[in-house]
């Protein structure tokens, strides 16, 4: 075989790949997702992809020479006109821009598409200049879109965006209106719509955080965290003296950034006032309660000498009886004190020694009794404890606080003032009532008394 | 040499030795009668997409070149090759065979030019004829001129009952004086020898 031949048969094969290279590529092209369409300066189509064929309800051979114009409504094809001329001006490889297409069913609605129009390099004398135009169907994205719209929307949440100038930008919940009570926000500045109805309201921290936010825009992301924490983070914002309807506002702030260059800042806008209402009840009650419970504990606290009432040691002592008559505790007794001369000490030197006297006296009992005692001021300069347990250990603590009593030194207003108390002790017995049981052990008392004073008497 | 050649009478004679190469082989090719060639010239132009497919083949020697383009689309293709492939309707022949037949139906067209200018004694070579989609005739850039090479295109179309192939003809002449032959051609001297050239 010549060299020539072999020159052919060697170009012949390439021809055959190439042949093969073209028609992988063509089949690329139909398979392009979106609408990929090649038209001319008469906007004849020249080529075309499968889903150009599908949205265009033309077979593969009949889009040729079909116009771009039937994929537009005639208002839009102007639009998408001035696209193609501006990109002719300005020279650019590709412009991008939004349009709808079209439905060829009546009743189906447009869809929105994305497009990104070209000009191919090459030219034609016939044909002139050419154009590539990809457009991606963006309706499920745009319906997504709306759904999360609706969700900002139905969320108590104000969301908005601010410019690098501070002003407002993007709305993205209608929301914002009702906060902050006004018919327009896009476009106004944050100063205005927000902190300006409330200036003579504003603390100097206040206005020195409202600056900073101002002064984070077009600085660095870290200069932003900066001074973050600066910025207003709640007020009470109402129009004119209306405070009755206004609103506390909570706010956080989030930094967009583009090159870590903050170019705006999303601000959320929470409406607090329920929260803050609730946080204001709850402290009202927190401090109702907190007067009852000092009203309860002066109710059952003699302020004294903070031995339980007698109020309280009603309630306390019959429960203690019924338990014992149910014989949920086993046995019961009562010692009653009443401290001896105790008239002569208010006499000699006043009832703020006696007093004084009282107090050190139940400070002795407060000391002598277990939790589960009930030590009680019963009247005057009596006392009496509710212990569960038989006479012998009534008689027992009784004996203990008589002996600390008498060893102790009552000191009032610079004298030494020696007391000294008699007890009774009893144990109740089934059944008794408690008036009963009192009276018994007052019996044993007045033995004491009689007996010489500074003893305890107690019921076998 | 200083023989003064007629040169639109030899652009004339390559116009019809091709168009002459057109209607033959596409009778012959496809076993059809009926086959019209209607000329094109007056509504379309060389350079423009006329079809969705397109077989090229290049007819080349020393004094001329040919470019023959053969625009279809692929319906057509098959209603007009189904008897040769022995289908009872187009339907029944493939994509790849419709698109097999343009490309033979070019190469058939190349090799009758290429014999017609052997027996002028002017040797011409021949390239394999092939066959793309889309449109890519916009970048056979063509400009008609007269010099320093004489530049003309011919369009016509291959008609059989509503079916259509388009023909684009780029013709470059560098030297028309080894033409000359050309001149006194008689194309009713076809041999009607429907041979196909063998290519290498």
């Amino acid at each position: 075989m010549s060299n020539i031949n072999q020159d052919v048969q060697a170009s012949h094969k390439i021809l055959t790949l190439l042949e093969t290279a073209n028609a992988q590529t063509e089949q690329i092209i139909d398979l392009l997702p979106g609408i990929f369409l090649i038209f001319n300066d008469k906007f004849d189509i020249l080529r075309g992809n499968n889903e150009a064929t599908q949205v265009l309800s033309a077979h593969k051979e009949t889009l040729l020479r079909k116009s771009v114009s039937d994929l537009f409504r005639t208002d839009i094809w102007e639009v998408f006109q001035q696209n193609l001329k501006l990109l002719d001006i300005a020279g650019n490889e590709s412009s991008k821009f939004e349009l709808p297409i079209k439905s060829f069913d009546r009743k189906a609605k447009e869809k929105p598409y994305y497009w990104r129009l070209s000009r191919l390099k090459d030219h034609n004398e016939v044909e002139g200049n050419l154009y590539t135009l990809l457009g991606e169907d963006i309706s499920q994205l745009r319906e997504s879109e709306s759904k999360l719209m609706n969700v900002f929307s139905s969320i108590p949440l104000g969301i908005m965006t601010i410019d690098e100038h501070g002003d407002i930008e993007d709305t993205y919940s209608s929301y914002l209106q009702y906060l902050f009570n006004v018919n327009t926000i896009s476009g106004c500045s944050l100063r205005e719509i927000v902190f300006d109805p409330i200036q003579k309201d504003l603390t100097g921290e206040d206005i020195k955080g409202i600056d900073n936010i101002y002064v984070s825009l077009n600085r660095e992301e870290q200069f932003f965290e900066s001074l973050k924490d600066s910025f207003p983070n709640q007020i009470f914002l109402y129009k004119g003296n209306n405070k009755e309807e206004g609103k506390h506002l909570g706010f956080s702030y989030k930094p967009v950034t583009y090159d870590g260059i903050v170019k705006r800042i999303l601000i959320i806008v929470e409406d607090r006032t329920a929260i803050v209402q609730a946080e204001e009840d709850q402290a009202r009650a927190n401090m109702i309660e907190k007067q009852s419970r000092a009203i309860y504990e002066s109710a059952i606290r003699d302020p004294l000498t903070g031995l339980y009432t007698r109020f309280y040691m009603e309630d306390q002592a019959e429960a203690l009886i019924n338990n014992h008559n149910r014989h949920s505790i086993s046995e019961l007794s009562l010692i009653i004190f009443d401290i001896d001369h105790f008239k002569p000490i208010n006499d000699t030197h006043g009832h703020d020694v006696g007093d004084i006297v009282l107090r050190q006296v139940a400070g002795v009992l407060l000391r002598q009794v277990r939790k589960t005692d009930i030590p009680v001021r019963f009247g005057g300069e009596e006392f009496l404890i509710f212990l569960p347990g038989n006479h012998q250990a009534a008689q027992s603590l009784a004996e203990r606080v008589r002996k600390e009593v008498e060893e102790t030194d009552f000191e009032a207003e610079d004298k030494v003032i020696p007391v000294t108390i008699s007890g009774g002790v009893a144990e109740h017995v089934e059944g008794e009532l408690l008036a009963d049981l009192i009276k018994k052990a007052d019996r044993l008392l007045y033995q004491a008394k009689k007996g010489g004073r500074n003893q305890i008497v107690s019921a076998e | 040499m200083s023989t003064t050649i007629d040169v639109e009478t030899v652009k004339q004679k390559v116009i019809e030795m091709v168009r002459q190469a057109a209607i033959t082989r596409v009778g012959d090719h496809s076993r059809l009668d009926g086959f019209e060639l209607l000329e094109l010239s007056d509504t379309r132009a060389a350079g423009e997409v006329l079809g969705n497919w397109m077989s090229i083949i290049l007819v080349t020697g020393d004094a001329i070149r040919i470019t023959l383009k053969l625009h279809f689309s692929s319906s057509d293709a098959k209603a007009v090759s189904h008897v040769v492939y022995g289908e009872d309707s187009p339907n029944g022949v493939s994509d790849a065979k419709a698109e097999d037949f343009v490309k033979e139906l070019s190469n058939l067209m190349a090799g009758y030019i290429v014999k017609t200018f052997e027996g002028m004694n002017i040797p011409m070579g021949i390239s394999l004829p092939l066959c793309t989609r889309g449109f890519y005739e916009v970048f056979a850039d063509y400009v008609p001129t007269e010099s320093p090479l004489i530049r003309f295109s011919d369009l016509w179309r291959l008609e059989y009952k509503n079916r259509a192939i388009s023909g684009t003809v780029m013709i470059e002449i560098s030297n028309p004086n080894a033409l000359d032959a050309l001149c006194d051609f008689d194309l009713d001297q076809d041999d009607d020898d429907d041979s196909e050239f063998d290519f290498l």
